[in-house]
């Protein structure tokens, strides 16, 4: 186990490994398991289903984000928020995810509208509109990095719109939030793990509060403007608060959107008869969203969250102390042979599909429907635009235990003619 | 169509039309109901569409599945024994009527 323990510590090893081994191991054996790896101190590692659940369904009333933030640090030299830019932020409870109570309750509701199913069903066409942009760049190459081209492209442009960011800055904010997400990760790194995760966090940060303050004077709709003059207890919020949640949207705008669907697209071009499946009923929006949750569930593009207990409590006979660090680890939960029929096969058309990858409760993710609208329509896309898709490289996953996915995905593909069932057709 | 009456904690009421097959907390949400948000959208993962069921109710709607059970000893307005989330109980013809009370908070 001690091995296991170290893997699961150690980003490099999400590159090449198989956590999915490891948890198999540990829901079978060890279901809720201290774990002491290569940080300074241990957690409890949840691994399954029902205990992540309870863990996410009992935020701030047992457990809390802020207290050490609400991931695991990438590594114990990012463990002190005095070397650590990222954990100073984090503990600060300077961003959404990593608030409790009353004040988490009031920020979220400041967006809540923009994202909800209505919210978001609002932004159709535009998320139309950037698809059929993607696809008219890429079709005639015959061959693309899926990941990198397109489904990384897709939710970065989204959310690049509904910032309202200026399409020259996106490059540059993007490596940012590589150096941020990954640092350990030698096409980011800019030498070792602090100074690649600061000058990237620190980037991102100094952008988006300029634009922020910017804004706040000249408000228009966009989600910036909207953060700029959001107020917790009549206070607007000050510059690293404007900065990290601005952070936060913009991160949690693309990278998991990405994983999810090049997870997806991968297992399908492995299982022709699904992909053929799916094709047939590629404008049945019920269909696709099906096989959407599924690829979220399948990718669990954020593989945990952290929460620290704020009392003595018993998760399903193990008695969890005050103070103590529990990681819920979404990505295992998601393959719990006790949640999920055969869990361990990809099933686009799996229902009933009561994943947590989007997370649970009080935490469950803001971004979920946007998501679901842009995983929905990309693969309508790839179905209708995209045949004989095969890989073209080696897949590769990025060094990472938190935003663990596939960054890159080389792939092959005959262009197919579409009906113009998408909305227009796309020119030959 | 089917009616659904929600009570709320302020002593208002609102009745509804429902399609059946639809889940309760679509009907809410789509009609505008005060009282349920649904944040997740309906795959019981954010117990902000809990209600209480007139006990007459209760025992006629398709009984819970495990997950709706940790779910819901998680909300924030207290559990009560007739507690549900809306977006598990699929309205069908036979529920015609049914009438249930919004707690006073959601989130």
């Amino acid at each position: 186990m001690r091995e296991d323990d170290r893997k699961l510590t150690d980003p490099t090893f999400f590159a090449t490994g198989d956590p999915h081994a490891i948890f198999a191991r540990m829901r079978r054996d060890d279901p809720i398991h201290w774990t002491e790896g290569a940080l300074s101190r241990g957690f409890w590692s949840v691994t399954k289903l029902a205990d992540v659940r309870t863990v996410m369904m009992n935020d701030t009333r047992v457990f809390s984000s802020g207290r050490f933030g609400a991931a695991l640090p990438a590594n114990a030299d990012l463990e002190d928020p005095q070397t650590s830019y990222f954990l100073h932020l984090a503990r600060s409870g300077a961003q959404l995810s990593m608030m409790d109570g009353e004040p988490h309750k009031h920020l979220r509701k400041v967006f809540a509208d923009r994202f909800s199913v209505g919210g978001i069903g609002s932004l159709e066409a535009l998320v139309r509109r950037c698809t059929q942009s993607i696809f008219e760049t890429v079709l005639d190459r015959g061959e693309c990095d899926f990941t990198v081209h397109m489904a990384g492209r897709l939710p970065l442009v989204v959310i690049g719109e509904m910032m309202n960011l200026p399409v020259a800055d996106a490059e540059q904010l993007y490596r940012f939030n590589n150096m941020m997400a990954a640092p350990e990760d030698p096409e980011w790194s800019l030498g070792n793990a602090v100074t690649t995760s600061t000058a990237g966090t620190r980037g991102l940060m100094e952008y988006l509060t300029t634009l922020a303050r910017e804004r706040r004077g000249n408000p228009g709709d966009d989600l910036i403007s909207q953060l700029s003059l959001a107020e917790i207890d009549g206070v607007r919020l000050d510059d690293e608060k404007l900065g990290f949640n601005g952070l936060m949207f913009f991160a949690a705008g693309h990278e998991t959107t990405r994983a999810a669907l090049s997870a997806g697209v991968l297992e399908l071009l492995r299982a022709p008869g699904q992909i053929a499946a799916l094709r047939e009923q590629r404008f049945n929006a019920k269909v696709l969203a099906t096989a959407g949750e599924e690829m979220v569930r399948w990718a669990s593009p954020l593989t945990h969250t952290l929460r620290t207990a704020t009392e003595d409590f018993d998760l399903g006979g193990t008695a969890i102390k005050e103070g103590d660090w529990v990681v819920p680890w979404f990505a295992s939960a998601n393959r719990d042979e006790t949640g999920f029929v055969d869990a361990g096969a990809f099933n686009a058309a799996r229902a009933p599909n009561n994943h947590i990858g989007f997370a649970a409760g009080k935490h469950f993710c803001l971004g979920a429907h946007l998501a679901r609208l842009e995983m929905r329509v990309m693969l309508e896309y790839v179905l209708e635009y995209m045949d004989d898709i095969e890989l073209a490289g080696p897949v590769e996953m990025a060094a990472s235990n938190l935003f663990w996915g596939i960054k890159h995905l080389p792939i092959r593909f005959r262009r197919r003619v579409g009906t113009g069932d998408t909305g227009s057709r796309i020119a030959a | 169509m089917p009616k659904v009456n929600f009570l709320h904690d302020d002593g208002t009421s609102t009745t509804v039309d429902g399609d059946v097959g639809d889940s309760v907390m679509y009907i809410a949400t789509s009609r505008d109901v005060k009282g349920i948000e649904a944040e997740c959208g309906g795959f019981c993962n954010c117990a902000t569409c809990h209600v209480y069921v007139d006990e007459a109710w209760f025992d006629r709607l398709v009984p819970m599945a495990e997950h709706e059970n940790e779910l819901l000893d998680g909300t924030v307005a207290e559990r009560r024994p007739t507690s549900r989330l809306s977006c598990q109980i699929t309205l069908t013809s036979e529920l015609d009527g049914i009438t249930m009370t919004t707690p006073d908070r959601q989130t």
